[in-house]
């Protein structure tokens, strides 16, 4: 099968003053449509770096990025704008959504971006909120946040959608709830989902586990039973 | 319904979330906006409603005076094609109010025909009728002086010329496109209606009284628009030279009087032009107009800018605390470009609102303002137009400004990496040496002093931002406070410092100084001194002046002559000085030769030496000893008035005796001129009550943004403090001496700039009638005091909002989301 991702000895590094600090160090990957994979290791291993030069919110200080074969590593800044936009949707720990737009409002405002997008009504729903639409930010709770954040990840129809420590900020039960959604979204809709945690029980649902420590992949195997997150336990 | 597009929705979301703030900027540009087209309108339809005024009644192009001329003359001149000629008799006399003190005020009758109005300056019959063509005597009133007198059609008027009194019967209160602001001369333009008024009578009448049958000794003259004006003035001139006037001079006449004179002795007369723009009332008005087009862009400016500089912090301040979103944006996305609009999609929209009702506001205004403006001048014609090009600039003004400043700051979006938007900014620190040194120097200090110190420099951008605004604010009142400054220092120093006498009193007739030891004698008065008062010209190399020059006595006690700097200054035999504000048009230094020419007779021509410049604000005239005034004239007893200084209020009785004595002529009372010219300031206070208001409105706004800035930048942190357990009291306390302190950063600011921005108006707003009037700027140290307290309660009060919003805060949201 041909990978939607390659990472080709990917490094990336910042200079701060007169310091470096390596992030990635040289990493490889491989990653195939309709894939869970789980990103596990400990604050400052490299796994946000690795996801936002997958979501091209970065670029690699070398090696390449390939995106269904093409290498977004040397896109200019508006064809990484316009990658974004179709193939790529984000779900973040802090929900990061407008305070001032309604749920609805929310993945409107994703959904306005793409040619053929999904319906936020319709996706608003299936994430369970078809009775908080009309709610702002402010009055939902965590897990109700993080479900419009996932829908507008899915209003642009992407192919790859990459999670930064969804549940970071949630608790356990709410936390297996927005699992248990992005995988089924995985199933169902065949999206590829890469899912970034320093939770190591998580990794129990994925396709694949991979461990970074200090910028490098240092273990990567493939689950052959994934847990429902139903009986996920941390 | 309409489905807006989901990131304009979030625009105006977000404004509405700040609306207080982006109201505040909204504020400043309306109030930019409303001022300019406000002030230009009024500018434009004032122009409109003068030109109207003056069409209507066809004010003359041309004055021409002389000494006497046939009213053939002025028949042969209604020969030449597009020119409509006028000859008329103008004369100075005395109005005997009939009062029981025997008061008498200066009058000047003009002449009109006795059948029908002239073609030429026409007058517009306010009240009553024109002449009846009856034999009984019947004059006109101007309204100026017909209002302050109360004189109404049917009321009788005593008339003095040359000792002889009549009785005249008032038949209509007039208004004249030549005395929309009664002028007395250049020399005295501010001419009070109490003591001067314009009389008009039928040319017989005239002509019996000042012995003028069939001469006329001023011509109006009126010239189609589309006429060759050279070619009709040389066809003037020679329908004068026929009447034996060979010359014709001017305020722009390159001819000396030794020419002059020469030609006098050979027979030859002359005659004096003058042209509309160079009569003294229409360039006094010309002055008020072009005031109000000097404002009309300077306030805009100010408040603009301050609009711009607001908005460059709020944007800023938007663009610092929407990382996230912003980030969030480029992630989803959204272009560059779209994000980058999207921030000036605010800065478009407060601009547009602010502009939009601002020129709304401006517009109705300037009509206000010029309906006011022509009441208080009693003109019967009001033009209020719809003035499309003021509009258009007011309003791309009031949207280029707010785009231009948030372009910086929509800019910056642009440099935003996502993956950098999503981590949190760190927070500021400001300088570390500085930050160092003082902690260390604060080390004695409880922390609810140290902290708003610290809080200063932390982030001095903000701070100076805050400063920015008191010192506008300051910038404002100043600007106000100096036009106050001017006007009192104007007035307290020609009334309080120079004259030292009580009355004037003005005498007519031959040897009249001989009056000076009569009137000196009188009980109740104190001491009188002569003074002689003689038109003349003053040549400095190829620059002029038609003025007078006034004889005092040296060592005078009732003139109290003093220079620019306040310095007091005799009259000497050596010399001559000059008022302060001929410096600039003739180019004269202390030390040059002046040459004098007499503008009547041809006696008196000299070189003088200007031994000093003396300050005056209005008119001005220059002075010599008496005693030489007298030499030029070759008439040691002369003088043309007396000033007088009482031991008290003088009594009627006191008035009445001086009017008995026979060569006086009237009498002016210096605590009369000046309440009249008190009450004849009225719409200046206006203007100033207004400048102040929209000054306190715009440093009240910067004020209040600054502190809402700086409050919500530090959200988090004040709901922090208070969560460790800070008191209400003690956060206000520490917001309130943070602020102060910075007051004091914007005082230091405010005040220097303040001065020279108002140095900066009174030199934009200078003008070419400087001769006649001239302001000098003096703040008065008193406007500093006010200028800082306004700034420091301005901002102690514009506080108040965002204490309150930090006491409401809910601090468990508050301190859990540290991305908003």
């Amino acid at each position: 099968m041909i990978p939607s991702v390659k990472l080709d000895k990917v490094s990336k590094i910042y200079r701060m003053d007169h310091n470096e600090v390596v992030a990635l160090n040289e990493v490889s990957l491989e990653v195939y449509p309709g894939e869970f994979i789980v990103l596990l290791g400990p604050s400052g291993s490299g796994k946000t770096t690795l996801l936002n030069l997958i979501g091209g919110l970065d670029t690699p200080s070398s090696g390449t990025v390939e995106v269904n074969g093409i290498d977004i590593s040397r896109m200019s800044r508006a064809q990484l704008t316009e990658y974004r936009r179709r193939q790529v949707g984000f779900i973040f720990q802090f929900f990061n959504l407008i305070p001032t737009l309604n749920a609805r409002e929310n993945v409107e405002f994703a959904a306005e971006l793409s040619r053929n997008p999904m319906k936020p009504q319709q996706l608003l729903t299936e994430v369970g909120l078809a009775n908080r639409m009309e709610h702002f930010p402010s009055e939902l709770s965590g897990g109700e946040n993080q479900r419009v954040a996932i829908a507008r990840a899915l209003a642009t129809n992407p192919p790859l959608i990459l999670c930064d420590e969804p549940t970071g900020n949630l608790d356990f039960e709410t936390g297996k709830r927005i699992f248990k959604l992005l995988r089924t979204l995985n199933q169902s809709k065949h999206k590829t989902i890469i899912v970034v945690t320093h939770n190591a029980p998580v990794g129990a649902i994925a396709d694949r586990l991979i461990r970074m420590r200090d910028g490098r992949i240092v273990d990567l195997s493939k689950n052959q039973n994934p847990l429902d997150p139903d009986e996920l336990e941390w | 319904m309409v489905k807006l597009p989901r990131l304009i929705l979030k625009l105006l979301r977000d404004i509405w979330k700040s609306r207080v703030q982006y109201g505040a900027v909204a504020l400043i540009i309306f109030l930019g906006v409303s001022v300019f087209v406000c002030l230009y309108e009024a500018y434009q339809n004032l122009n409109l409603s003068y030109n109207s005024f003056y069409d209507r009644l066809n004010l003359a192009d041309y004055w021409i005076s002389v000494d006497g001329i046939s009213r053939n003359a002025v028949k042969d001149m209604n020969e030449i094609a597009g020119v409509e000629a006028y000859g008329r008799i103008v004369r100075d006399l005395f109005i005997d109010m009939g009062n029981e003190t025997g008061e008498k005020v200066s009058g000047r009758v003009i002449s009109l025909p006795e059948n029908q109005m002239p073609g030429v300056n026409m007058l517009e019959i306010q009240a009553g009728h024109y002449f009846s063509q009856s034999s009984g005597r019947e004059i006109l009133v101007e309204r100026h002086f017909a209002d302050y007198h109360n004189l109404k059609p049917g009321n009788w008027l005593t008339l003095e010329y040359q000792e002889v009194k009549a009785s005249y019967h008032i038949r209509g209160v007039v208004m004249s496109p030549e005395h929309i602001w009664v002028v007395k001369s250049a020399q005295e333009p501010m001419t009070t209606p109490r003591t001067f008024g314009v009389i008009f009578m039928p040319l017989r009448s005239a002509e019996k009284i000042f012995d003028m049958e069939g001469i006329v000794n001023d011509i109006t003259i009126s010239v189609a628009p589309d006429m060759d004006q050279e070619k009709i003035k040389g066809q003037i001139e020679t329908i004068l030279e026929r009447n034996y006037i060979k010359r014709m001079t001017s305020k722009d006449d390159p001819v000396e009087l030794r020419n002059r004179r020469s030609e006098l002795i050979q027979g030859i007369r002359s005659a004096y032009l003058t042209e509309r723009k160079n009569m003294p009332v229409i360039r006094l008005l010309r002055l008020d107009l072009e005031s109000f087009a000097t404002l009309a862009y300077l306030f805009p400016l100010l408040f603009l800018t301050m609009a711009s500089l607001t908005i460059y912090v709020l944007l800023n301040r938007l663009v610092e605390s929407q990382r996230i979103q912003i980030g969030l944006m480029c992630a989803m996305g959204y272009s560059q470009g779209a994000v980058m609009l999207h921030y000036l999609g605010f800065a478009l929209v407060v601009g547009s609102i602010g502009s939009l009702l601002g020129v709304f506001a401006g517009h109705w205004m300037a009509n206000v303002y010029t309906e006011l403006y022509v009441s208080l001048l009693n003109m019967p014609i009001i033009e209020t137009d719809l003035h499309w090009d003021t509009i258009l600039r007011g309003l791309a003004a009031g949207m280029f400004v707010p785009i231009l400043a948030g372009l910086l700051p929509a800019w910056g979006t642009t440099r935003i990496r996502p993956a950098e938007a999503m981590r949190p900014p760190a927070p500021s620190v400001g300088n570390r040496s500085i930050m160092k040194a003082l902690t260390f120097l604060l080390r004695p200090f409880p922390y609810f002093i140290k902290m708003p110190i610290l809080n200063i420099f932390r982030n001095f951008r903000r701070s100076l931002f805050m400063a920015s605004g008191i010192a506008s604010a300051i910038i404002m009142v100043l600007v106000a406070m100096s036009f106050v400054d001017a006007v009192d220092q104007m007035f307290s120093r020609q009334y309080d410092t120079i004259i030292q006498y009580d009355a004037i009193i003005h005498l007519q007739g031959e040897s009249a100084a001989s009056n000076v030891s009569l009137i000196s004698h009188l009980d109740g008065v104190t001491a009188a001194e002569a003074v002689l008062d003689i038109p003349y010209r003053i040549r400095f190399k190829d620059k002029k002046i038609d003025t007078s020059i006034e004889g005092i006595p040296e060592k005078s006690s009732m003139l109290n002559l003093i220079t620019q700097e306040g310095v007091k200054i005799d009259v000497t035999a050596d010399g001559i000085l000059l008022p302060y504000t001929y410096k600039e048009t003739l180019g004269a230094e202390i030390g040059d030769t002046i040459r004098l020419e007499p503008l009547t007779g041809i006696i008196g021509e000299t070189d003088k030496k200007l031994v000093g410049y003396v300050w005056s604000y209005i008119g001005g005239r220059a002075y010599m000893p008496l005693r030489e005034v007298q030499k030029l004239q070759r008439d040691f007893g002369a003088a043309t008035a007396i000033m007088v200084k009482f031991d008290e209020p003088p009594s009627d009785y006191l008035i009445k005796r001086l009017y008995n004595i026979p060569q006086v002529a009237s009498i002016e009372l210096i605590a009369d001129t000046r309440k009249a010219l008190d009450e004849q300031m009225g719409f200046f206070w206006v203007m100033i009550t207004i400048m102040l208001v929209m000054g306190s409105a715009l440093g009240g706004a910067i004020i209040f943004n600054g502190v809402m800035v700086n409050v919500t930048q530090r959200t988090r942190e004040m709901a922090t403090m208070r969560a460790v357990g800070l008191g209400d009291r003690m956060l206000s306390f520490m917001i309130s001496l943070e602020n102060i302190l910075i007051s004091f950063i914007g005082i230091v600011i405010g005040i220097p700039l303040g001065a020279w921005i108002s140095q900066a108006f009174f030199n934009a707003m200078s003008t070419s009638a400087e001769d006649i009037i001239s302001f000098t700027l003096e703040i008065l140290p008193r406007s500093y005091y006010i200028a800082a307290a306004a700034a420091v309660s301005l901002m102690l009060l514009s506080q108040i909002p965002a204490i309150w919003q930090i006491s409401r805060q809910n601090l468990a949201t508050v301190t859990k989301e540290w991305n908003e």
